[in-house]
């Protein structure tokens, strides 16, 4: 009785009709020197869900260091663990003024690790970093470098962290040098009235930010919206293919962008999405999941006053009550109603 | 037709940042015959290079200074596509401290003007070219250049011309890169190695004030043997 209640309890805000998800994806494209050079894209992108928390990391190589894009590996790989592993603890960091060192520190251990086994120093793995995790209604967000980090407030876009340059123009500042944990800056806040982030390395910001204005150009928030409609692995397909047609002309150097979106739509919206963005939308591996968990957020939605029971939502879909405990337990990972976690 | 798709309306491409390369060349007596030929014929090539090259083209800034009897700013700053390829004679002594002195003056006043408008810029660099050793007091202009070089605000490529070249001369102007001797006939190479050097310098993300590319001394190496 009491599991039924507390069941009951917990459905009980899932009556409403509109859905939330953060949706991501990414694209790096080789720059034209490297191509020429036959050298690898030293531009590295990471997007990880897990546990409730989306976490994107890029990092962009440097030039000079001779295994740059292992380097960029590293970087990307131990900002997205740590987020998706410790986002309440990093949240505490931030706010302490500590995270520089708690990200730095294992991060400077990982490439002393890589750079041993290649016989270099760490600085011979040096890139730039710069990330986002969302978690619910917060998120947190860095950059080290020359990259941009930006987001849609209110409907406008607006630049969360500026590309940190020298007197000169190709100098920057990476995860290696002494005033890394000096220059890494930290942004947390709310999500509230935030629609979309960015990333993006400087061959991306190349044309996408404006450094006259300082401000984002408009085809970021037109890109932002491909999420909407378009499945994450298509729109990381048009990114590169973007990349390529804009910035390659444009700059000798590696390009990559990702995009965060909190893609908001009526159930009757996403029920007429294609089945590949139901999928992604619903965090389901198979059309026929994508199908079911469909089926229980319609029945959750169809009595808008009383809370509904997973009896009746079984009843409803014609699941059983472990696969609707086990839908309803994937979306509540993924999903917000009404601004509400589910 | 995707509706995928950047318009150019909606991009705002970044315009380049300039760097500034002053030439300083000795055109003394003893670059009479050959070597002065072959250094019109490389300053030609260099300047034909640099406009081929996506990126140098762009941010490539060029002045020439040459130093033989008396000291002269022969081309100011502009981009390649505009210089036309001055023809040098040679005559009289090595002013090379002066001629030093005058192009780190005419890198600084650039800096300041790209400062002063808000554009972007790269370390400015300086070629300094000699077939012999100065004739005049040189100190003061090496010991500013040096310490521009290790200060991260100039990037000097000293180079020795022929057999007769004193590479000891040029070391004190150039703390990081040793001087490297030129051998006759390679005039060519090395100015169209240059414009890629620039151009890689333009594109690439380098870090703090870091000194020349590990690379940048093979390179140089292999151009001037």
């Amino acid at each position: 009785m009491a599991k039924h209640m507390m069941e009951t309890e917990a459905l009980a805000s899932a009556r409403h009709t509109v859905v939330r998800r953060w949706l991501a994806t990414a694209a790096s494209v080789r720059g034209r020197r490297h191509e020429q050079e036959g050298a690898p894209c030293q531009d590295c992108v990471h997007v990880i869900e897990r546990g409730g928390v989306l976490a994107v990391a890029m990092a962009d190589g440097a030039g000079s260091a001779r295994h740059a894009e292992i380097g960029a590996q590293c970087a990307t790989e131990v900002a997205c663990g740590l987020l998706v592993s410790a986002f309440d603890h990093l949240w505490d960091c931030c706010r302490d003024g500590d995270l520089p060192r708690v990200l730095l520190e294992p991060l400077l251990q990982q490439l002393d690790q890589s750079g041993g086994a290649l016989s270099v120093h760490r600085r011979e793995l040096a890139s730039t970093l710069l990330f986002i995790g969302v978690r619910g209604r917060r998120y947190i967000a860095g950059n080290l470098g020359d990259g941009v980090v930006g987001c849609e407030r209110a409907g406008h876009s607006e630049v969360l962290c500026y590309p940190q340059r020298g007197e000169y123009a190709n100098e920057t500042f990476f995860v290696t040098s002494t005033q890394a944990p000096q220059q890494l800056e930290v942004r947390q806040g709310s999500t509230e009235g935030i629609a979309a982030f960015c990333l993006m390395t400087d061959g991306a910001a190349d044309v996408l930010y404006d450094r006259s204005v300082k401000e984002l150009a408009p085809a970021v928030q037109k890109t932002w919206m491909w999420l909407d409609t378009h499945p994450p692995e298509a729109v990381s397909r048009a990114l590169a293919t973007n990349l390529r047609q804009f910035c390659c002309p444009a700059t000798g150097d590696d390009s990559s962008l990702a995009v965060v979106r909190r893609a908001t739509m009526s159930l009757t919206a996403l029920q007429a999405r294609p089945t590949l963005y139901q999928r992604a939308f619903l965090d389901s591996r198979t059309a026929r999941g994508a199908r079911n968990r469909l089926r229980v957020l319609e029945a959750l939605s169809l009595c808008p006053t009383h809370p509904v029971s997973i009896a009746e939502v079984s009843k409803a879909t014609r699941l059983s009550l472990r696969a609707v405990r086990s839908h309803i337990h994937a979306l509540r990972q993924v999903l917000e109603l009404d601004g509400e976690p589910l | 037709m995707s509706d995928m798709e950047w318009k150019q309306p909606d991009i705002r491409p970044k315009a380049k940042g300039k760097l500034p390369v002053c030439l300083c060349l000795d055109t003394s007596g003893t670059m009479e015959g050959e070597p002065i030929q072959e250094l019109n014929q490389g300053v030609q090539c260099f300047l034909e290079e640099v406009n081929g090259h996506p990126d140098a083209r762009e941010c490539a800034e060029i002045a020439i200074v040459t130093f033989g009897g008396s000291v002269q700013q022969v081309v100011d700053f502009a981009p390649a596509v505009e210089i036309e390829a001055p023809t040098f004679t040679a005559q009289g002594l090595t002013p090379m401290g002066e001629a030093v002195a005058l192009a780190l003056d005419l890198l600084a006043r650039r800096k300041q003007s790209h400062k002063d408008a808000g554009t972007e810029y790269f370390q400015p660099w300086l070629v300094l070219m000699t077939d012999g050793e100065p004739t005049d007091r040189w100190e003061d202009a090496a010991r500013r250049s040096s310490q521009l070089v290790n200060e991260g605000d100039l990037v000097i490529i000293p180079v020795g011309i022929g057999p007769s070249a004193n590479l000891e001369a040029l070391r004190p102007f150039s703390p990081q890169l040793p001087p490297l001797r030129m051998q006759e006939h390679k005039f060519e190479e090395f100015f169209k190695w240059l414009p890629q050097s620039i151009g890689n310098r333009a594109s690439t993300p380098t870090g703090q004030r870091s000194p020349l590319h590990p690379d940048f001394v093979k390179w140089a190496d292999a151009m001037t043997r």
